[in-house]
């Protein structure tokens, strides 16, 4: 089964200029978990921040979140994967790097995300379809 | 005896015969005709078939047992009758699962009483044992045949189909055996009494009641049919089946002891039988209630209305006809 | 297995010939097979924009139509018992609305424009439900041979959560789009309703397939 067959296409993007306190903004109003960073330079490639990111670094640490920017704790670059490769690959390099999600992407162009939940319905669908040769 | 007597004397037991069947084959098909399964005219043909069948190879069985009872005269016999079929008719309109066995064996207990017969005790304890073990019997039954059969058909078969053909058959194979074992056991309260009375041998006494059962099925069941079997109908298809299956096994268990018992109540056992084995509640207490009400009260019901018959008669001036008595 | 297997082929001929059934058991399998091959035009047709995909929409449907009739009046003459007749009669009626449905989103296909930000939610949208409709035709597969459905249930529950999903994001786009008449506008709204309504009528066949494999254990 293709990554580009069970991949989130919704992501929003954030600009690494932004403050920790949009980015939470933005997590809560679409109710994701993590954003894509742009950087000002183009040529750069693109980081993410997670709610997790920000709750470790910045909220457990008594940081204001207004004044700390969101390239500073993002993680760069982000981790690929192509749309045509199986998502037992995308697994494996998910546990390999202990990530909770990967970035689909196609050139340097971030075109989806696959998150762990997307892992285990993938693996649920795939089995369900095996169930008349099992 | 005046032969004209001696045919009136039957219609009490034919007429007996026929309340009979038209009740209790309800809870033979019932399930398969209210649910559209088998036709209505397949269904009374087979149950008639089978019931004069079970009748006749081994009604005599139970036959013996009503005969020995005690012994009493013709017109008595007739009087018994008469007393335990109006008792059936007034508890079934109050939705008692009466039995016959009860009603006839209440009506012998009332004439011998009054008669100065002293009936046979010891049978008589080990009839009333039989009634109370009857709706056990079937829940012992449904439980067992439930697990077996499931473990045997309903595990292993999975395709839908084959299910379904198996459920076809089974209620029809299971509902033929039923009508076998009522005749063979039920046949006894029908035309018992006339053995005991010495108007019919047990072969003739069989054939007759055999054959008042099945015009009592063929003439007027489909009313009951329709209503029994859509009592059981919320029962899927295999607890049906196994409903039917248990009942006839128990009447025909009791069939080889010589007791007829009451197919009504052996079904009302074997469906709580289910609901032990299915784990799920189909017990209605009140149902047992009611049974228990109807172990006391059927038999007390059916002896005291012969024994007011029975005077009744007896302040009648002497008619022509009663010289023969 | 091979003994399982031993005692069906026993019982089968023992029991004769059972036409009736199988003919029921092959007219819906024919009757899921239809819909999901109308779910995989309908991909190619929303993909592709090829209106030609219409015309052949309509035609399953029709076919559809012919098998259903033919297996309700096999069931009307008596095949399977009473009992599971009103399960099987309720599951091809669920089908038949699923194509019926179908066919509805190719016609307002016809009438109204898809815009083109709509377009590639829209088509994943009628991808992830041809894999429900292959997912049924599985289930019910795996139904005929008495196996657990759970695996099936949940895959299907996991699409319609996605559908779900995307269905919300058409919406909110939805209202950046500038339509130029009434009619415009309610096409587009319909189009887009009947698209997310298949996946729920597939999910609505699935529990009553499962319904009935309850009911006869």
């Amino acid at each position: 089964m293709k990554v580009s067959e069970f991949m989130t296409k919704k992501i929003e993007c954030i600009n690494a200029d932004a403050s920790i306190y949009d980015a939470i903004e933005r997590l809560l109003d679409k109710r994701i978990r993590s954003l894509v960073v742009k950087n000002a330079n183009s040529h750069k490639p693109d980081g993410v921040i997670t709610a997790r990111d920000i709750v470790f670094k910045v909220l457990s640490e008594g940081k204001d979140p207004r004044r700390i920017k969101v390239g500073e704790i993002a993680s760069f670059p982000v981790v690929c994967v192509s749309p045509d490769d199986e998502i037992s690959k995308a697994m494996r390099l998910m546990k390999e790097m202990n990530y909770a999600r990967v970035f689909v992407c196609e050139g340097n162009c971030v075109i989806g995300v696959l998150a762990l939940m997307d892992v285990m319905q993938a693996s649920l669908v795939e089995k369900a379809r095996a169930g008349n040769h099992a | 005896m005046n032969p004209i007597t001696h045919w009136l004397y039957l219609t009490g037991g034919v007429f007996m015969g026929w309340g009979l069947g038209a009740n209790d084959s309800a809870n033979i098909f019932g399930t398969g005709v209210a649910s559209g399964l088998i036709r209505y005219r397949t269904a009374v043909l087979v149950t008639a078939i089978f019931v004069i069948l079970g009748a006749m190879l081994e009604g005599r069985k139970c036959i013996t047992t009503i005969s020995d009872l005690t012994s009493l005269s013709p017109l008595f016999s007739f009087i018994c009758l008469i007393a335990a079929a109006l008792t059936i008719a007034v508890l079934t309109f109050y939705a008692i699962p009466a039995s016959t066995s009860q009603a006839i064996v209440g009506s012998l207990m009332g004439i011998a009483l009054q008669s100065g017969h002293h009936p046979d005790y010891r049978l008589l304890i080990k009839i009333v044992i039989c009634w109370i073990c009857t709706p056990i019997g079937g829940i012992i039954f449904s439980v067992l045949l439930f697990r077996i059969l499931k473990l045997l058909f309903l595990d292993r078969v999975k395709s839908v189909t084959i299910l379904n053909l198996l459920f076809t058959f089974g209620i029809l194979i299971t509902g033929t055996y039923g009508a076998y074992a009522l005749g063979a056991n039920n046949v006894a309260n029908v035309t018992g009494v006339y053995v005991a009375s010495g108007i019919l041998p047990p072969f003739h006494a069989a054939l007759i009641g055999g054959l008042s059962i099945a015009i009592g099925v063929l003439t007027y069941s489909k009313k009951t049919m329709m209503t029994v079997g859509k009592g059981i109908v919320p029962l899927d298809p295999f607890s049906a089946m196994i409903t039917v299956f248990s009942e006839a096994l128990t009447l025909h268990v009791f069939t080889q002891v010589g007791v007829p018992v009451s197919s009504s109540q052996a079904v009302v056992g074997a469906v709580v039988g289910i609901g032990f084995a299915r784990d799920y509640r189909t017990i209605n207490y009140r149902m047992f209630g009611k049974i228990a009400i109807g172990w006391i009260c059927t038999p007390l019901a059916a002896g005291l209305l012969a024994l007011s018959l029975l005077f009744a008669v007896r302040q009648l001036p002497e008619l022509p006809y009663y010289c023969f008595f | 297995m091979s003994k399982k297997h031993g005692l069906e082929i026993m019982l089968k001929r023992l029991l004769g010939k059972d036409s009736r059934e199988e003919q029921v058991v092959d007219g819906i399998r024919n009757h899921l097979r239809l819909l999901y091959d109308q779910c995989c035009l309908l991909v190619k047709l929303l993909k592709d924009e090829d209106v030609v995909l219409i015309e052949r929409i309509m035609d399953i449907e029709r076919e559809g139509d012919i098998i259903r009739r033919r297996v309700f009046s096999e069931l009307f003459e008596g095949a399977f018992i009473p009992y599971m007749r009103p399960h099987l009669y309720r599951f091809v009626e669920i089908c038949d609305r699923a194509m019926d449905t179908v066919e509805d989103v190719a016609k307002y296909y016809e009438l109204a424009q898809v815009p083109s930000n709509l377009k590639e939610p829209a088509v994943s949208i009628a991808e992830m439900t041809s894999s429900m409709a292959e997912l049924l035709l599985i289930a019910y597969d795996t139904f005929q041979k008495g196996k657990d459905l759970r695996d099936q249930m949940l895959a299907i529950r996991v699409y319609e959560k996605r559908i779900d999903d995307v269905d919300h994001t058409i919406r909110l786009e939805m209202k950046n789009i500038s339509v130029t008449s009434f009619w415009e506008g309610w096409w587009l709204g319909e189009l887009c309703r009947s698209l997310s309504l298949v996946s729920d009528i597939i999910e609505d066949a699935m529990d009553v397939l499962s319904l009935i494999q309850v009911s006869l254990r």
